[in-house]
């Protein structure tokens, strides 16, 4: 399942894709995975994302 | 002997050079790499296996000639490998967090070059009596191997390109 949300925040914070990469310690391809609902991330990499975009867990990876 | 000579020291420079761009920057994986490297392996690993059990058992029932044996046993190995290297190349883990994708193609093409002129050269021995000789089948294994990952990596790069204006 996409993930709209963790896309919305990221084009809120106007960042890339490559800089969001960069600033969670991963690849361009694992953020486009994520955001395409094409990988499930750990833990770890979701608290990741939610620092880099000043989002909760829930706001970001909670499905309805 | 002089051009055979000049394409390996270009290859070797060309080597030399990836390799120490390579150590510079450390080969890590991300998360989702290691865990689609993980899976590449299992099915590479599978494959190999699944082709020695097929041969073995073809050449126990004598459906295929036992002489074949040590060829297919290279060829399982040369598909274990092809297998393993799309896998990743396909699933943006081959070439760790810092995706140096766009130097292979080159590497690449100069091992398929340069095998494929052994092999040329060497076209009076091929196939004696119409059966390929080890060198020979040796090399046309690698060719085709090379061959199959740089197509790989070439649709990766264009699949890449295609990403990036969508995103």
């Amino acid at each position: 399942m996409k993930n709209l949300q963790m896309k919305a925040a990221r084009a809120a914070k106007d960042l890339s894709q490559q800089q969001l990469a960069d600033i969670c310690g991963v690849t361009r391809q694992t953020i486009n995975a994520i955001e395409k609902g094409d990988y499930n991330p750990t833990i770890r990499l979701c608290l990741a994302i939610c620092h880099a975009l000043d989002k909760t867990l829930d706001e970001l990876f909670w499905e309805e | 002997m002089w051009l055979g000579f000049f394409i390996v020291c270009f290859a070797v420079i060309i080597l030399l050079r990836l390799l120490r761009a390579d150590k510079s920057m450390s080969r890590e994986y991300d998360e989702r790499q290691l865990e689609s490297r993980g899976r590449a392996y299992r099915v590479g690993f599978l494959s190999t296996a699944t082709i020695n059990i097929a041969a073995a058992v073809a050449m126990f029932g004598d459906v295929v000639p036992l002489q074949y044996g040590p060829f297919i046993m290279e060829a399982s190995a040369f598909i274990g490998i092809t297998v393993f290297a799309v896998m990743t190349i396909c699933s943006d883990s081959y070439f760790g967090k810092i995706n140096q994708i766009k130097r292979y193609p080159v590497l690449l093409l100069i091992i398929i070059a340069v095998n494929g002129a052994a092999l040329v050269k060497g076209t009076e021995s091929w196939a004696p009596e119409n059966l390929l000789t080890t060198p020979a089948a040796n090399q046309l294994l690698l060719i085709l191997t090379f061959s199959v990952i740089l197509i790989a990596v070439v649709w990766k790069m264009w699949k890449e390109r295609n990403e990036e204006d969508e995103e």
